[in-house]
């Protein structure tokens, strides 16, 4: 049996926001918040300018399109630029990973109705949410405090204003990350 | 810039096929005589692609000129001042110092020895440029500048001058892809260069280059001649086969001892000295010496016998993922399949027909990326900053993954190698045979 990857938390996790997800940020951030949440699950993000990105997660993403699980619809003057849809073959690879995998789809179920609840899975608040936890862990997990992240955002060149900076903790809290 | 500034880059002149010629600095001038920086004229830029096109002989040191040359006319456009456009010129000519032979396929072998070591030719270059003698000599206390521009993380106010260098519309690209298509004798690459900077700004969000709206169209040609040299150039299937040799045979060097893997590690310590003396010796030709001029009859001088002759192995498969998931559906197994799994395979299959292991290659290559892929290039239009892919009227989907399988020259082996994959992948053989 293949262990729990990335190509099964992206189709999971598009599959709880009920089939389709809006934008390439929106899903690094998603899956960034599974990797703490699931035991063994790391796909490697490291630091960059729009936040912690994963280059396994893009790979994977591009996987699951280029053998049609998922179609990227590519929307011009639309702000997210890209959207993922389910598709039947995608449906029945969602269903099997959800039973090989029951516990990581409940987590990831729970944390996509949160995220769906505070911002409507807008990638702006999850970013900031995924900034301040990289910033936290790098630091070797201190407190969530709007300073802590302003300062240990400017050592990754990230500027973050107070007001992102608490709406990325009152994610994390949501998400009870923030520990 | 004043008579005095256009003085300073012009204290000597190369003549270049793309630009005339290139103007450098006494510093500048110093720098590409030392060993370290010669030594890229003994790396090809596009490692075996002269295999399938003759004339892709160009190398690093060419190309490391144009890139200066081509950052430095970005600096003037974006109003850079004399101290700030040295140092961009500085961090564009050293940034492919590191590179070892075979260009990125060094980097590979190198990296699968240093666990948790960035060694990616980026990194290896920050190091040559801090401790490299001769380069510390010529830069004096700017070499920290230049190699923190050439970092993942550069200062924020060096924001603007990393991007020059290496981001999303940046003088490495805007210099290779011309430059390649000019060697090989291509116009897959070819694109409006001028247009591009005369219209590139400083994105006021970031600080990084963006392109006003009404360079778009330059940027659409440059992305789609990106796109275009990927699938006909880099990606051709003699390139492929022959970079793949080439790496068996340099595994198989170090498997055998011909070339001392310890060498290649980097200093656990943070000490690069004895890592740096080695690497520093090493160039497309004197890798082929070490492995040609060994005494045994080893498996290494057997391949790289074969690419040197070309004699190169022949495609006994070659299949999309769109074509399998059209004609067979294939499973999640093949979906997360890396391309190690694809060279188990490829030595399980190679060994259940007789062959020996190097004999059978599986390769996964992905195509379509560069295209549309990661689109981070940013347009202005007033004082809007949007990516490109919002106002693009040619953003589309086009994602494929390519799969090839070589085999040896004879067509009924390479018949029985396509069976045996078919088997393995679970799909009928003739969507996935290269031969009819």
């Amino acid at each position: 049996m293949l262990g729990f990857d990335s190509h099964d938390a992206i189709l999971l996790t598009i599959s709880s926001c009920g089939g389709t997800l809006n934008g390439r940020v929106t899903v690094q951030k998603l899956v960034y918040f599974h990797t703490i949440n699931i035991k063994e699950f790391s796909p490697h993000y490291t630091h960059h300018y729009y936040g912690p990105f994963s280059r396994v997660v893009a790979s994977a993403l591009y996987d699951l399109s280029a053998f049609a699980f998922v179609n990227e619809i590519a929307h011009p003057r639309f702000h997210e630029g890209y959207a993922y849809e389910m598709t039947e073959e995608g449906s029945k690879y969602a269903e099997a990973a959800s039973s090989e995998f029951p516990e990581e789809n409940k987590q990831i179920d729970e944390t996509v109705r949160t995220c769906k609840a505070f911002c409507e899975l807008k990638p702006a608040p999850l970013s900031y949410a995924a900034k301040c936890h990289y910033i936290v862990a790098k630091q070797g997990g201190g407190e969530y405090t709007v300073d802590n992240v302003r300062s240990g955002g400017k050592d990754l060149n990230w500027r973050i204003s107070d007001k992102d900076a608490r709406t990325g903790i009152d994610l994390l809290k949501k998400l009870r990350l923030d520990k | 810039m004043t008579s005095d500034g256009q003085r300073h880059f012009r204290h000597k002149a190369i003549r270049d096929p793309l630009y005339g010629f290139i103007g450098l600095s006494e510093i500048e001038t110093r720098l590409i005589d030392t060993p370290a920086f010669r030594r890229l004229h003994r790396i090809k830029q596009l490692a075996h692609t002269f295999i399938a096109y003759p004339s892709a002989v160009h190398t690093r040191f060419e190309h490391s000129l144009g890139c200066m040359d081509v950052a430095s006319r970005m600096c003037d456009e974006l109003n850079m001042d004399k101290e700030a456009k040295e140092l961009v010129r500085l961090a564009a000519l050293l940034h492919d110092i590191g590179h070892g032979p075979f260009s990125h396929l060094f980097e590979g072998v190198v990296d699968k020895r240093n666990h948790g070591i960035d060694s990616s030719h980026e990194a290896i270059s920050r190091v040559m440029i801090e401790e490299d003698e001769d380069v510390a000599r010529v830069l004096g206390e700017r070499r920290h500048r230049v190699a923190e521009i050439l970092g993942k993380s550069a200062p924020e106010e060096d924001a603007l001058a990393s991007s020059i260098v290496s981001g999303s519309l940046d003088a490495d690209k805007l210099d290779y892809m011309l430059r390649d298509s000019h060697h090989i004798g291509v116009s897959y690459g070819r694109f409006d260069l001028d247009r591009i900077l005369h219209t590139i700004r400083k994105n006021p969000e970031d600080d990084t280059v963006c392109v006003d709206i009404r360079g778009k169209d330059a940027v659409e040609g440059y992305r789609l001649g990106r796109h275009l040299l990927h699938v006909q150039v880099y990606h051709h299937h003699a390139r492929l086969v022959a970079d793949k040799m080439f790496l068996q045979a340099l595994n198989a060097a170090l498997d055998e001892g011909v070339i001392d893997e310890n060498f290649l590690k980097r200093g656990q310590d943070g000490d690069d000295s004895e890592f740096l003396k080695f690497y520093k010796s090493l160039d497309d030709s004197s890798i082929y010496e070490m492995i040609m001029r060994h005494n045994s009859d080893s498996m290494s001088k057997k391949i790289l016998q074969d690419v040197r002759h070309r004699r190169l192995l022949k495609r006994a498969c070659d299949f999309t993922s769109m074509e399998l998931m059209r004609n067979a559906g294939v499973d999640r197994k093949l979906v997360k399949m890396e391309q190690d799994d694809f060279d188990s395979m490829a030595r399980e299959v190679a060994g259940e027909l007789g062959l020996e292991a190097h004999q059978v290659i599986f390769l996964k290559a992905e195509i379509g990326i560069k295209l549309y892929g990661g689109d981070s290039i940013q347009v202005i239009r007033k004082e809007d900053v949007m990516s490109l892919s919002q106002y693009s009227p040619i953003t589309a989907k086009s994602l494929v993954i390519r799969y090839l399988v070589y085999g040896p020259g004879d067509s009924g082996t390479r018949r029985k190698i396509a069976d045996k994959i078919a088997e393995r992948l679970r799909v009928p053989v003739r969507i996935i045979s290269y031969q009819d």
